[in-house]
Formats: structure tokens, sequence, C-alpha cells
């Protein structure tokens, strides 16, 4: 039998409505791309993704009263599929914020495509539950709250730089070859200058807030464990994404350092933040591990 | 001493550059990830049965099973702050000068323009005007003051070189964050010298002055005397309805010179601080196998006054004494759960021999306002077993840490992220302008360099924009 998260009464059902939402708002995507860009096409597919941002903030809304009900009152940001429905929820935020200052509809492919694929993930996979659990008792607490959101704008902030890079290496590469003539799926895309700067800005916003996530887990780790740093999988992964972009702030500086290498690095630095993210927990158990609780003798 | 200035030189050139930072990120990155691939800190016993004995004794060589703390690792942390230092210290004066006191003097522009690589740092413009030069340094005073700040001058005769800058004291932003990363490596190797995690397990009840360091070979620990006595009044576990853990709670007291100073319930989450150090709620467990919790009375002996009963702690399996001349008793559970759902009952011996099993029965109509039903057992008329509930002897696993110093460690993330802050988000404006009279004697040569360090697309429009304006003025 197929494993599906779809309850009216925990709010995946929303989250189940949201991903079919998501994958129109692709498709719209796909066919603004191949009628080589037509806008109505990207304005409804924003218009849908803004539309399932809404249904998502609700159905957030459900399940953290859901969770008050049966006296569990933590935050719905504890487990695997909160955690997934978490990141598609604001990988789309930061996609509609980036649009409000930048004509990108061509990242909206890209955006809905990432956005799709965690909301498939928590939906179907039988990793993930949407039932809401008490977690571990080290989770109750206020700093969860501040720690997830954090961090989870960062990777919303990382997730838009790698679409933005993945579109820059496109552009660039091209830009040479047909310098004159007119490419129609080209022509979609911003120029290479300004997707450099979006790069770097939507980096910066995202290294700020992984650098105060990751201070914040710090913190919470001491008062709850007794140490600020244990050297878990999962605070070395994050260790390892924060000196990713670190290297790639000190980058731009550097002489030297072109900006089709900046777009590399961009990619691969989401690559490894996906790794610290779904990869340690489902790889490397450690405190953090969120894919087989109760499994660690930590509290 | 010419060579050793020469290798001087050569080592703050390594340690100053940047380009060593971007190495020191990548490896280590690298060595990070091995630790998190093979599980560190475990007893050695445990990696040679998991990795036999030949590739466990290069991977112990290497360092692979303690690397945090391998020689290697630390040294690459050493590098990583002295080349923090030393690159901040090699430019904050160049910094300090663009800032305080720059050169304002325009550069000189070959004919054709500005270099290519240059072009995407600052933006060429020239121009002339039929205005004079004073006019025109008036009105650019006035338009690019606006956005640009402050200006400097230089000027003689007829020619002037202005020079406009807005939030340069900024720049030093990108120091602070390094100054930030100092103060936590600072925090953090205090914390390392002076402070300590230690762990210690208390059964209910009794009380301790020690706790064990953890020893990454076999655990056995070094032993620390702490200023107090730490007593485990009571061990809970709390659950949700499902059954999920909800809290670990330990009821603690201090005890100094005898006396009870402090009692206080610690969980997860919410620790216990006093006298400079800090106790954590680590783990649990049982120091003994739970006992179930009968009382028995003695019915061969109704006459006397007292009633004649007492209380047996009985783990299952072990004989204990009825109190009855010869007769013994053990308590265990049965195979299957029997057919009135209790699941343990209690087998009489006489002289090793077992006479009998006894069922326990359940009676809900006596147990009144408790609600706990009363569950008992009778052997012939002469003896009853009350099962009173569960005994758990639990012990506590505290962690008594002590982290004077962690307040270091926040004192320099606040500041870290602070000017990553004004580091990304106030940048340096700079605009140069020089005028002068036009060399074919008519009117008035205007030059403009606008600058960005950060090779903004955007930054050049809003430039192009505010020059369009200053030439709708000349």
């Amino acid at each position: 039998m197929v494993h599906a998260n779809i309850s009216s009464l925990d709010g995946s059902l929303y989250f189940a409505v949201s991903f079919f939402l998501i994958i129109l708002s692709f498709t719209g995507y796909v066919f603004y791309l191949l009628s080589g860009g037509k806008k109505i096409f990207a304005k409804i597919s924003l218009a849908v993704l803004i539309g399932t941002f809404v249904l998502q903030t609700f159905a957030f809304a459900v399940r953290w009263l859901y969770s008050y009900k049966i006296g569990i009152y933590m935050p719905p940001l504890v487990d695997l599929y909160d955690s997934l429905v978490f990141f598609s929820y604001v990988v789309i935020l930061g996609f509609i914020l980036l649009r409000i200052f930048y004509d990108f509809d061509a990242l909206g492919l890209i955006i809905t495509f990432i956005a799709g694929a965690a909301l498939a993930f928590a939906t179907f996979s039988p990793l993930a539950s949407s039932l809401i659990e008490p977690g571990l008792p080290a989770l109750k607490s206020y700093w969860l709250l501040y720690h997830i959101i954090a961090l989870f704008l960062a990777y919303g902030a990382f997730t838009a730089s790698c679409g933005l890079g993945i579109l820059f290496l496109i552009k660039f590469n091209k830009e040479k070859k047909f310098q004159k003539k007119a490419n129609r799926f080209l022509n979609l895309i911003p120029s290479s200058g300004i997707l450099d700067e979006a790069i770097y800005k939507v980096i910066i916003f995202g290294f700020l807030l992984d650098t105060v996530g990751n201070v914040i887990g710090a913190a919470w780790a001491d008062n709850a464990w007794g140490g600020y740093w244990s050297w878990d999988p999962k605070e070395t992964w994050a260790l390892i994404t924060w000196l990713t972009y670190a290297f790639f702030l000190h980058a731009k500086i550097t002489r030297g350092w072109t900006e089709k290498r900046m777009a590399w690095i961009a990619v691969a630095g989401f690559f490894l933040l996906v790794f610290a993210y779904l990869g340690v927990d489902i790889l490397l158990p450690g405190l953090h591990s969120y894919a087989t609780p109760g499994t660690t003798p930590i509290l | 001493m010419n060579l050793m200035m020469t290798v001087l030189s050569k080592l703050k050139k390594f340690f100053s550059s940047i380009k060593l930072a971007m190495v020191l990120f990548v490896l280590i990155s690298a060595v990070s990830v091995i630790g998190t691939i093979i599980d560190q800190g475990d007893p050695l016993v445990v990696y040679k049965m998991m990795y036999g004995p030949f590739v466990f004794k290069i991977l112990y060589y290497l360092g692979f099973l303690n690397i945090y703390h391998s020689w290697y690792f630390i040294a690459l942390g050493g590098l990583f702050t002295v080349n923090l230092i030393v690159c901040s210290l090699d430019r904050i004066p160049k910094t300090f000068k663009i800032i305080f006191n720059p050169d304002i003097s325009f550069p000189n522009i070959p004919s054709n323009g500005i270099k290519e690589n240059e072009s995407k740092k600052t933006k060429y413009y020239n121009f002339n005007s039929l205005k004079s030069p004073n006019e025109i340094s008036s009105i650019s005073k006035r338009i690019f003051s606006r956005k640009f700040g402050k200006h400097r001058e230089k000027s003689g005769g007829k020619q002037f070189e202005l020079y406009f800058s807005k939030n340069g004291i900024f720049r030093l932003s990108p120091y602070a964050v390094h100054l930030g990363i100092i103060v936590i490596i600072a925090g953090v190797i205090l914390n390392i010298a002076y402070g300590f995690r230690s762990y210690v397990n208390i059964d209910e009840g009794l009380a301790t002055r020690y706790s064990y360091l953890p020893s990454d070979k076999n655990r056995n620990g070094k032993q620390i005397k702490l200023p107090f006595k730490i007593r485990l009044d009571r061990y809970a576990t709390k659950y949700y309805k499902d059954g999920m853990p909800k809290a670990y709670i330990s009821k603690l007291s201090i005890i100094k010179k005898r006396k009870v100073i402090m009692t206080k319930s610690i969980r997860v989450n919410h620790p216990l601080a006093y006298d400079g150090l800090t106790i954590y709620q680590a783990s649990y467990g049982h120091y003994l196998p739970s006992a179930a919790r009968l009382v028995l009375i003695n019915l061969t002996n109704m006459k006397s006054a007292v009633f004649n009963k007492h209380t047996v702690f009985a783990e299952p399996g072990t004989l204990y004494d009825t109190g009855i001349n010869g007769l013994k008793f053990k308590f265990d559970f049965y195979k299957k759960p029997g057919t009135n759902g209790i699941p343990f009952y209690i087998s009489i011996y006489k002289n090793k021999k077992r006479l009998r099993n006894i069922n326990f029965l359940e009676n809900r109509r006596i147990t009144g306002a408790r609600k706990f039903p009363l569950v008992f057992a009778v052997y012939k008329k002469r003896l009853i077993f009350i099962f009173a509930g569960v005994k758990e002897y639990y012990y506590s696993g505290l962690e008594i840490a002590k982290n004077s110093y962690t307040w270091i460690i926040w004192t320099g993330s606040i500041i870290m992220i602070i000017s990553l802050f004004f580091s990304f988000y106030f940048n340096h404006k700079t605009i140069r302008v020089k005028i002068y009279p036009s060399e074919s004697g008519k009117g008035t040569s205007v030059e403009i360099l606008a600058g960005s360090h950060k090779k903004m697309v955007s930054y050049y429009k809003k430039i192009d924009e505010t020059i369009n304006e200053f030439k709708n003025y000349i």
C-alpha cells in the first residue's frame, strides 16, 4: 500500500493539496519557458504559488492548534515531516519575496521543483509521518522556534542562491556563444550581472541567519545538554555549511575568482546543505536525529 | 639579519593572505567530515570489534578515532586563528587610511578609458560643460553630498578634485566580525583550560561528592571532587498519554557541611546552577531490577495484638522468606499472561522444593475511593500477598559542568552577528570628481569615478541615475 500523509486533522491534507498546487505552478513555469516567455503563464504560476503559500500558512496553523489540542504544546517543527513541509514553505516564501525585487520568472521553475520535491518526500516517504507526536523532552524549549526559523530562512535563501547559480551558469556559458543571436530561452533569464549580484545578496542574508541560527543552537545545547558544542554530526555539518558560505564571501573579495566560480560555489553549497539537512539525519545518527526518535541515549 | 627579515616578511605575507583562509576553510571541512563518518570517542574495544585489528590500527594512528582532538586538527585551528589575527592586523591600517585619510587626488585615467579588470569595480564618466569650474564644483557638492556624504576637496587654481565618502566607517565591520570570532575562540580555549564536563550516576536516596571526566580510552575518567555533596532525593520519568516520555525529572539537594543548602528539581533544558557549577539531567537507569512491592499478611497468628504484616520488595525469580517457619516464596511472571490478565504469580517453596503456584485475584469492589483494584493472592488461608505496585530502583545520570567562560563565547557571538549585519548591509560609497578647464580652451571638463568594492550592478544603476541628474544641472 502506498503510504501517504493525508489527514485533515493534523493539517497534512492541506499540505498534500499544496503539493498539487506546486505541481500546477511548476507546469505553468514550464509553459512559460516553452512559449518563449508568455507573461500570462508566469503570472498564473506566481498567483498559484502565492495561493500555495497562504494554504500552507493555514496548514501550519491547523497543525499547531492541533498539537495544543492533544496536549503536546509544541510548535509543529519537530520531526522529519514538519521540517520538510517547513522547508518547502520557506523556499516558496523566499521566491515570492525575491520576485518582488527582481524579474526572476525563470527561477520559478527551479524553486517550484525543489519545493515540490520536498513536499513529495514529506507526503509519500515512509520515513516521514505527519502524526503529531511529542518530541524528545530536550526539544521542549522556546529555543526550538527561533533555532529552526532562523536556520530554515537561511536554508530558503541558500536554496534560492542555488537556483540563481544554475540560471547564471546556463546564461553565462551561452551568453558568449550566442552573443548576437537571439535565443528565446536565454532571453527569459536575467543578465548574468544581475544574477551574480542576486546570488551575493541572497547568500549574505542566508549567511547572517545561518550564523544566528547556529549560535542559538549552541546556546540551547549549552542549556539542555551542558555543552555548546559536541561535534555531533549535525553540528559538524552545520559548521561545514557555514564554512562553505564563508568561503564564498571571501572568494568574492579575492581577485581572480570569477562570477562563474562563485555561481558554482552557490550550487555546490546547496548540495552540502541538503546533506547537512537530510543526509545527516538519514545516514549519520546523532543528537539531532529525527529519523529515528528515541534511539539515542541522550534525553 | 637580512635573511631573517625576508623569512619574517614571507611568513607575514603567508599568514595575512585570504587565500590561506580559504584553503583552511576547505581543510577544516574535509577533516571534519571524517569525524562524522567514523563515530568519535567510543571505547577502543568497540572500534577493534567493528573494524578488525588491522584497520583499527591504521585508523588509530591516523587519529581518526578522536579526530577533533588530533594534533593536526588542533594545528588547523591554530593556523586559522593566527591567519585571522594577522590578516586583520595587516589590513586594518590600510582600511583606516581609506576611511580617515584617503588619497583624494583623482587618478590618471588613460585616454581609452579604464582597464577591463577595473571596470567591474569602478565606473568612469567624462563630459564637458559650458559652465565654469567654480559653478560645477558647487553643483556637484550639492548633488553628490546627498547620496555620497561629506566631501574632501583638493583645489588649485581652476582645478577641483572632490572626494565624497559615505559609510566609510563600516569598512571596519568585517574586522569586527573577525574580532567576534577571536573572542569566541578565546572563550572556547578558556573553557577547555578551566572548565570541564563530568558525569556521575547517583542512586535514588544517595549522595555523592565526586564526578568523573569521560575518558576517550576506556571511560575510566579522572575523578573530580566537588565543593558540595549532591543527593538524589527522587527520580521520575513523566509520560504522555501515548507512553512517550514527557520529562525526566531529578529532585536534587545540594548539601554543604551536612546542611541542605538548596533543593531543586532539574530536567532537560532546566539545569541547576550552584557555586560556579551547572548540573544537567543527562540520563537515567535502574541500578537494580524493578521489584514488586508485596505486603504479606500472616493469617496464622491473627490472635496476637499486632496485625501481622510486613512488606517485601520482591525481584522476579528470587526466593524470599514468608515469615512463617520454613516457608519461602518467589514472585515471577507467566510466560503467557494468565486468564484474568494478571501477568505474575507466586510460587511457595519449602526446603527448596516447590509446593505450588498461586494466582493473583483482583477485587475491584473493596478498592473504594482509591480507585485502585486490590490485587492479591492467598495461600491456604495462612498467608495473603497483596500486590502494592512496582518498586523501581532508579539512578539518575547527571552531567556536572564547569563552564564559567561561556559568557565570553556569547559575547563574541553577538559581536560577530551585529558586525556581520553592518558589513553586509552598510556599504562604503565613494565618488570622485575632477573639474578643470578644457584643454581646448572652451568650457570645463568633468571626470567622475564611482566605486563599489562589492561589484554590484544595481549600485551602478543608481550611480547612473545620479550622474544623469547631475548632467541636467550643468
